[in-house]
């Protein structure tokens, strides 16, 4: 699916509309998380073109396990979203790199934030949300976040995990994600010299 | 081993701003490293250099600045030199749109540099700008900050010239704020697209304000002695209050659409006051919190205010809260006299009354029961009664008569 945001424009002394203004973007420099990023302009219309727009919508996991859900539900993960405009009718719409439980997961934070108040602050909610996952389901509810462009949850999850290192040394951090520290020892030195003032209590 | 994909990564680095957990991260792996030139934002907090050498520190930021090659936020709450940030500013100048600087240090005051503001001008993609404990004497040379929408100026020194350029400088402001500043003597605002504006001078001289911006829905200024804002405005919500001297003059036009009137001072010329009630005939929630009248320096009781007239006047009054000398004039010998039983106040549900002095209890007591008896939807009554001496003996029968007062109306009443 071809993805391009067609929502940056850049217009330069144009004071009204201040907003619009957005740096132009390399399209080759496509990451997952930019797509996110722009404000999608395609809401499904209330007058759509297709026929008629599905009052539920089934999602398949990897295992081919299939979860029904309430349309609006699903749009906030954009690629749902565009499965249903799209009108192929694709239903049920395959998700093929999440696993039920994660997606059974997700779908429980989206109806919470679906069903939410007008001006409610879910903040709260969402802390003790994934404050119950384990290190593991919590990464791959961020992964699948992403891989569904679903922007509430990306940046929930996210913001959770910063919050979390924030806190951490740098070897704590390595720990926590398992990653290997790559520098030569040259260059790790060199880091460690450079951001000194950074790890001062 | 834990796999989170590049995407989530930068997702997660970019939410991070505080310098500190950025260099940091850099050092996790090379993979992190790579990730940090797309952060938008970089934060240095008050202390982030505590223990280094200004020059380190100054280094410090300007590589971070260069390796940050989209970088949107900065946020300088530490120490740093007039020209590292000129040289900030002219390298990410086409990506930056909001920066916020703490100059305040003593550095900053003694050393006699004129100007140390003048390179933001360079930043000419801005959107927000805030400068704490600046020093704003002379003209700033900012050329046009078109994309501007916010400015913030706190703790600063400023002068009339300095301060008018400066606005000139940002035509297209939808929120002005100069809080806790000192050194104008007459402030003039023409703004085509201010919607939100908050001003707060300090010291008792006598400033005067003049205002015009048609878009205007909220204004919150202390510290005016005259104030006159263009009619042509669309005031929601008002706030107008001096915390030392008097205020003589308000020229609002017209508060059609006056939701929300706050009159806060010590003294307050009663022209004025009155001129501003008057206008404000619309306002649902009305806060009054003046001390005293008059024009010159005798503090002077409020004039008896006539209570069918007043509430006759605010029909949409909903919440009030009377401090002050407001009470007071409510409760004079004949501001109940026209009362008669088709009289309502219709849309009152919440008051709240601090009563000062236990004189003249009958009338209060006649003024609260009144209240309480002409507003259908009263839902609750707080009478805060605070400093009130209580040693004279018309403060046992006042304390008597409020008591009763409050158990007849036990659902409504409340006293603090």
């Amino acid at each position: 699916m071809d993805m391009e945001d067609d929502t940056v424009q850049v217009r330069e002394n144009s004071a009204e509309d201040t907003e619009m203004l957005e740096l132009p973007k390399d399209p080759a420099e496509v990451k997952a998380s930019e797509f996110i990023k722009g404000e999608s302009s395609k809401e499904i219309p209330v007058e759509s073109q297709q026929p008629e727009l599905p009052e539920n919508v089934v999602l398949q996991s990897l295992e081919k396990e299939e979860f029904i859900i309430k349309l609006a539900v699903g749009q906030q993960s954009e690629i749902i979203k565009n499965a249903i405009l799209d009108g192929r009718g694709e239903n049920p719409v395959p998700l093929l790199n999440v696993s039920a439980p994660i997606l059974a997961k997700a779908i429980e934070f989206w109806k919470r934030h679906i069903d939410a108040a007008e001006g409610e602050d879910l903040t709260e909610w969402d802390k003790a949300f994934l404050g119950d996952l384990s290190q593991e389901v919590l990464f791959e509810l961020a992964a699948a976040a992403n891989y569904m462009e679903s922007k509430s949850l990306l940046d929930c999850t996210c913001k959770f995990i910063a919050d979390i290192i924030k806190e951490m040394k740098v070897e704590e951090v390595r720990d926590y994600f398992g990653i290997e520290c790559d520098f030569t020892e040259e260059e790790e030195r060199k880091m460690r010299e450079d951001n000194a003032w950074a790890f001062e209590q | 081993m834990n796999t989170v994909p590049d995407g989530v990564v930068q997702h997660i680095l970019s939410l991070l701003s505080n310098a500190r957990d950025i260099a940091s991260c850099t050092c996790v792996s090379k993979r992190w490293k790579d990730s940090i030139p797309y952060l938008p934002s970089l934060y240095f907090p008050r202390s982030a250099f505590d223990a280094i050498p200004a020059s380190v520190a100054d280094a410090t930021i300007t590589r971070m600045v260069i390796s940050a090659v989209r970088l949107e936020e900065l946020v300088i709450y530490c120490p740093f030199s007039s020209s590292s940030l000129a040289s900030w500013l002219s390298l990410r100048s086409r990506s930056l749109r909001f920066l916020e600087l703490r100059m305040d240090t003593a550095a900053d005051k003694s050393a006699a540099i004129p100007n140390r503001l003048d390179c933001i001008g360079v930043a000419n993609g801005l959107e927000t700008l805030k400068l704490w404990g600046v020093s704003l004497v002379t003209s700033p040379s900012w050329g046009c900050f078109q994309r501007l929408r916010t400015l913030e100026i706190i703790g600063a020194t400023l002068r009339d010239d300095a301060l008018k350029d400066a606005v000139h400088a940002c035509p297209n402001l939808a929120e002005l704020a100069l809080l806790g500043c000192d050194g104008v003597g007459s402030v003039v605002i023409e703004l085509e697209r201010l919607e939100k504006c908050r001003l707060d001078f300090l010291g008792p001289g006598n400033c005067s304000l003049s205002l015009s911006s048609p878009r205007l829905a909220a204004l919150e200024i202390q510290g005016f002695s005259w104030i006159r804002v263009n009619g042509n405005h669309r005031l929601r919500s008002l706030c107008i209050a001096k915390n030392t001297g008097r205020v003589y003059k308000v020229d609002l036009g017209r508060l059609a659409d006056l939701e929300y009137l706050s009159l806060r001072g010590v003294q307050w010329s009663w022209n004025a006051i009155s001129s501003v009630l008057q206008c404000a005939s619309e306002v649902k929630h009305l806060v009054m919190k003046i001390e005293f009248c008059g024009d010159f320096d005798t503090l002077q009781p409020f004039p008896e205010v006539d209570l069918v007239e007043f509430f006759n006047n605010h029909l949409k009054l909903r919440k009030f809260e009377i401090h002050g000398a407001m009470f007071a004039s409510l409760c004079q010998k004949n501001s109940l006299k026209n009362l008669d039983s088709r009289f309502s106040i219709p849309c009152l549900e919440e008051v709240l009354i601090t009563v000062r002095s236990p004189l003249n209890a009958e009338q209060k007591l006649n003024t609260l029961e009144s209240l309480v008896q002409y507003s259908a939807k009263l839902r609750k009554m707080v009478i805060r009664i605070s400093q009130m001496k209580n040693c004279h003996d018309a403060a046992d029968d006042f304390f008597e008569e409020i008591c009763k007062f409050k158990y007849l109306n036990f659902d409504t009443v409340r006293i603090e």
